[in-house]
C-alpha cells in the first residue's frame, strides 16, 4: 500500500536517515571520549552527499547514452539506487592539531554533536509529521 | 549500532576522566609525601588512555569494508603508570627522613609532584568529563525525541 508511494519512500528515506544521524552521533561520542588519547585520530561519517548523488541518478538522464543492444553489454550510465547508499566512516588520518599527534577539536565535535542532535530532531518530527497525515486520512 | 551506543560511549569517557581525576587528587593529596611502603619518597602517577578498539585501522583500496573494524566504541584506561622523573631534593637535615650519607647528606627526597601541572591535568579532566556529559545529554534529549514518533 505504502512502499511504492511518496508515503514510504519520505519514511524510508527519514529512517535510513535518522539511522546515519545515530552512527554519527557515536562517532562523535567516540571522537569526544578519545580527545585525551595520544596519536588517536578523528573520525567522520558521509552519507548525505553520496545519497544526494544517487536521488540524482535516478532522474537526470545521460547526455550520450551507449545502446545496449545485448544484456551482457555495460551501459555507460548506471542509476544508483538510493536504498543501496551505506554510509561510510572516514579517518582523519592526515592532519594534527596537538603536540601528541591527536587531531580532535573539542569545539568542533561539540558544534558537530549539536548540529547532529537538532538534525535528529527535525527528522523526528518528519517521520511525526508523515504519521500524523496518514492518521488523519484514517480517522 | 544501537540507540544507547552513543551514551555507553559518553560513559566510557566519563569513567575514564573520573579516574583521571581521582589519581590526580591522589597525587595532590600526597605532594609532600617522602615514606612510602615501597621504600622511597612518593612518586606520581599518571593515566595512560587509549581506545577500546585496538586493531589498527587497515586501509586498503581493495578491501574497503573488509579490514574495518566497526566504528569507535569509547576510550579505557590501559595502566596506572608511576612517573620515573626525579624527585625534589629539599635541604632539611633535622627531617627524619634526610639523606644521611654521601654527596646529598642533608637533602630530603619530595615527590616528584608538581601542584600547577597537576591542577592543569585536573581542568583538562574535569571539562573532558563535562564535554562527555553534555554528550549523553544530548542523546537522552536526542531519543526522547525519537519516543514522540508516532505519538
Amino acid at each position: 500500500m505504502f512502499e511504492n508511494g511518496s508515503f514510504g519512500k519520505t519514511v524510508d528515506l527519514l529512517h535510513r536517515a535518522m539511522d546515519v544521524t545515530t552512527l554519527r552521533r557515536q562517532v562523535i561520542a567516540d571522537n569526544i571520549a578519545n580527545s585525551g588519547v595520544p596519536n588517536f585520530k578523528r573520525s567522520t561519517v558521509n552519507f548525505e552527499s553520496s545519497l544526494k548523488k544517487a536521488l540524482e541518478s535516478e532522474e537526470v538522464e545521460p547526455v550520450l547514452p551507449m545502446a545496449t543492444t545485448d544484456p551482457r553489454h555495460i551501459g555507460s550510465w548506471q542509476s544508483v539506487d538510493w536504498r543501496s547508499v551505506e554510509p561510510r566512516r572516514v579517518l582523519d588520518y592526515l592532519t594534527t592539531s596537538k603536540s601528541n599527534g591527536n587531531n580532535v577539536d573539542a569545539e568542533q565535535e561539540m558544534m558537530d554533536s549539536l548540529s547532529n542532535q537538532l538534525l535528529y530532531t527535525l527528522q523526528s518530527q518528519a517521520i511525526n509529521f508523515e504519521f500524523n497525515q496518514v492518521n488523519l486520512v484514517l480517522r | 549500532m544501537g540507540l544507547l551506543t552513543s551514551i555507553n560511549i559518553a560513559a566510557t569517557g566519563m569513567a575514564a576522566e573520573r579516574l583521571r581525576s581521582d589519581v590526580i587528587a591522589d597525587n595532590i593529596a600526597n605532594s609532600s609525601t617522602t615514606r612510602t611502603t615501597e621504600g622511597g619518597p612518593f612518586r606520581r602517577s599518571r593515566v595512560i588512555l587509549r581506545p577500546i578498539t585496538q586493531e589498527t585501522y587497515f586501509r586498503t583500496p581493495f578491501l574497503p569494508q573488509g579490514l574495518d573494524n566497526g566504528a569507535g566504541r569509547g576510550v579505557r584506561v590501559s595502566e596506572v603508570q608511576k612517573d620515573s622523573s626525579p624527585s625534589r631534593l629539599v635541604y632539611d637535615p633535622t627531617h627524619a627522613d634526610a639523606i644521611k650519607t654521601g654527596p646529598n647528606a642533608g637533602y630530603v627526597e619530595m615527590p616528584n609532584v608538581n601542584i600547577v601541572t597537576e591542577m592543569v591535568d585536573l581542568i583538562a579532566a574535569s571539562r573532558a568529563y563535562e564535554a562527555n556529559s553534555a554528550m549523553a545529554n544530548g542523546s537522552k534529549a536526542m531519543f526522547m525525541k525519537a519516543l514522540e514518533i508516532g505519538r
